[in-house]
């Protein structure tokens, strides 16, 4: 099987994982056509390849540059299936946030429709097998449409708020919900699939691994139920003294927001 | 005048393209690089709450990730005016050891090793394979990626630090577990070892340095500073040499980091061994001693001292695992700053890594600086190439190609680390020449 793979804008760190990692057997098998990481193969090579000449292209990150999309089409037309690698590809990732000062990467998707996306930032090894299992068994999965929460050790229960919180305020051995500290964790606007291993670790859900399936507006229906969750009298000034509203509701997909979309996106949000 | 191009530098971090101009005699005229990379992590820290920088900053780079989430950390703590106990510094060490043995051992047996054949050199898939190792080098990385897991919470990307604390408690069973895949990752660090030793000891020194030498002292309050031809270092404080370094800019998209009055310096694992004290552990002082004996520092042999880093390091986790705390107690630091910035620094596997933030009264984001390995190197490259051009094979376009990538290797460069080398432009009002490029010398 001929693959490709390549990185765009991106931290170099989703590739590595999967190949040299999770499915080193996919790997050997494989025959690498072009992959900057262990070739000397530059992209005048790859031109040279016959149209969907290779089946599987695996590109991480998102884009922003003419050159980045010129090898999203390039990969679209030479490789037979593409797969989008990680948050900065499915939805511009944490660079996304440069959104608020209104110049920042787009996602690969807003190009060429890829035949898979798998989440994650990154994706973790069980994630890749699950997605590149199912692809090559001709049902490629997408995305979950249970929660975090779901994967989540920490204890629910009904709450009320009278603030905000910032993680590091909370009692750092409570094992209550994140939320119903106070705390913005994503995990009820994330979809499944990465084990919770941020909760595990002490930290809230950041959100690495996008909405579930069917959620839109992920990050005002967090809002919504923060704020529904506020004693009356305290909204207002927990309201004011919330710090970073677009990295919190929108700390890896702010690139794909309408605001961003339509350019309405900027520093006074 | 004719014009060199490469599309990509291989076997690095992240894309790099090169432009090499060449006059009628074979003299260089001039050289540029261009990247598209820029990510802007300085700029998108801004406004953002400070206990999420060692979070977000692990997403600049997918090699060094833990590099950055100490230094963040670290920063971070110096601005709230807090130390991490001893259980947590411990911990601490041995996520930077397994991150450090995850990079080293992933660059020489994937990026760099082609490089100890002669040209043209296999790809990096086929030459593991011939040695032997290939097996062992997916085996440890699946090891290193579950110590990882173990210590940080996250196999990739890992997480863990948290301002005053450390978030992933270890239990014995896992201590144990560490324990055991370690003495696998000893095995491959030897070999690894062995097969550069055997490679490269023979071979007739190319590049010598003539750059000061620089590193972070071992306790980590101190930068030591070699330069040319002494045997003592000099010792700043870390925030008086933070403050010492100079940028330059001269229109240039690249920035320049020099020393005053030394200009460009080297970091990275040939400085550590020549300011860094002989190891207690019996296989690193060994090949420490091997080391010490072959002379000069000379950059054609860097990998080597890499190696020699993959089993030192393995050895001082074999070392310290027992001494980390089982399920320690978690604490939060107070997000109350005691001052208005901070100053971080880890000694990453490519070299000394600086972050530095301000930030406000609610522990919010000002300012971010990152001075990463790869920007510090920057000026001992540029310097270096045109003093070497006239030994590489000038009239073989492939071959010199390969000699000058295979140069630009040796500082194993991490182009998406470059967050502090590139200043941001937009595409829209940017020509060609003012996105990427710039001539290095």
């Amino acid at each position: 099987m001929k693959i490709a793979v390549h990185n765009l804008l991106s931290c170099g760190g989703c590739d590595p994982v999967f190949f040299l990692e999770e499915s080193p057997e996919f790997f050997r098998k494989a025959e690498v056509i072009f992959w900057n990481k262990v070739k000397d193969e530059t992209l005048k090579v790859f031109r040279k390849i016959p149209d969907q000449g290779i089946e599987i292209g695996f590109l991480c990150g998102a884009v922003k540059s003419p050159e980045h999309e010129e090898v999203v089409r390039l990969f679209r037309r030479k490789c037979r299936t593409v797969v989008a690698v990680g948050a900065c590809a499915l939805w511009g990732g944490i660079p996304g946030l440069l959104w608020i000062r209104k110049e920042g990467p787009r996602p690969l998707s807003s190009l060429v429709v890829p035949d898979l996306s798998i989440p994650g930032c990154p994706p973790e090894g069980s994630t890749w097998t699950v997605y590149l299992q199912g692809l090559l068994s001709g049902r490629p999965p997408g995305p979950s449409e249970e929660p975090v929460c779901q994967e989540c050790p920490r204890d629910r229960h009904p709450f009320r708020l009278s603030d905000f919180k910032r993680f590091p305020e909370t009692e750092p051995e409570s094992r209550g919900c994140y939320l119903s500290l106070g705390v913005f964790c994503a995990g009820a606007v994330t979809q499944k699939g990465c084990g919770a291993r941020c909760l595990r670790a002490g930290y809230p859900c950041l959100g690495c691994y996008g909405p579930p399936a069917g959620l839109t507006a992920r990050g005002e229906r967090l809002l919504s139920a923060m704020v529904s969750a506020l004693v009356p009298q305290k909204a207002t000034e927990a309201l004011k003294n919330w710090r970073d509203p677009a990295g919190s509701l929108y700390r890896f997909d702010l690139a794909t927001h309408p605001l961003v979309r339509k350019g309405k996106c900027g520093r006074s949000d | 005048m004719r014009k060199i191009r490469l599309e990509t530098v291989s076997r690095i971090e992240g894309a790099l393209s090169l432009e090499i101009k060449v006059d009628s005699r074979d003299n260089l005229a001039g050289i540029s690089w261009k990247t598209d990379l820029f990510r802007a992590f300085e700029s998108l820290g801004v406004g953002r709450p400070l206990e999420e920088m060692p979070f977000l900053t692990a997403r600049i780079c997918g090699i060094c990730a833990e590099a950055h989430h100490l230094a963040s950390l670290q920063a971070a703590e110096e601005g709230l005016g807090i130390s991490p106990p001893e259980g947590i510094r411990k911990i601490r060490e041995a996520f930077g050891l397994i991150s450090w043995l995850r990079d080293h051992l992933t660059v020489l047996l994937l990026f760099s090793g082609p490089d100890l054949e002669s040209f043209p050199s296999p790809d990096s898939l086929s030459w593991l394979e011939k040695t032997g190792l290939w097996d062992l080098f997916l085996e440890n990385r699946k090891h290193l990626r579950r110590m990882l897991e173990i210590v940080g919470g996250r196999g990739h990307l890992a997480l863990g630090g948290i301002p005053g604390g450390w978030g992933k408690k270890i239990s014995s069973e896992e201590r144990k577990e560490l324990g055991e895949r370690n003495e696998r990752v000893l095995l491959l660090a030897r070999k690894t070892w062995e097969l550069y030793w055997e490679k490269t000891v023979s071979q007739p020194f190319l590049w010598p340095v003539q750059s000061p030498l620089v590193a972070l002292s071992p306790e980590g309050s101190e930068v030591l500073v070699l330069p040319p031809g002494k045997n003592k270092p000099l010792r700043f404080p870390l925030s008086r040499f933070y403050e010492t370094l100079v940028e330059s800019e001269e229109g240039s998209f690249l920035k320049r980091i020099n020393l005053p009055p030394f200009g460009a310096y080297l970091v990275g694992p040939l400085a550590r061994f020549y300011l860094f004290p002989s190891p207690d552990f019996p296989l690193s002082r060994e090949a420490h001693q091997a080391l010490k004996n072959i002379g000069e520092p000379d950059l054609s042999r860097a990998s080597l001292f890499r190696a020699y880093e993959v089993l030192w390091a393995a050895e001082r986790l074999k070392h310290l695992l027992p001494e980390l705390p089982i399920n320690h107690s978690l604490s939060f630091a107070p997000l109350k700053p005691v001052r208005k910035q901070g100053l971080g620094a880890f000694e990453a596997p490519r070299g000394l890594l600086l972050h530095h933030y301000t930030f406000d009264l609610d522990a919010v984001i000002k300012t971010v600086k990152i001075i990463t390995p790869t920007a510090q190197n920057l000026g001992v490259i540029s310097d270096c190439v045109p003093r070497f051009w006239p030994y590489w094979p000038l009239t073989e376009e492939k071959n010199l190609l390969f000699e000058i990538q295979r140069f630009i290797r040796t500082f194993d460069p991490c182009v998406p680390c470059m967050v502090h080398l590139l200043r941001n432009r937009s595409p829209r009002d940017s020509s060609p020449e003012k996105e990427g490029q710039r001539k290095i010398f």
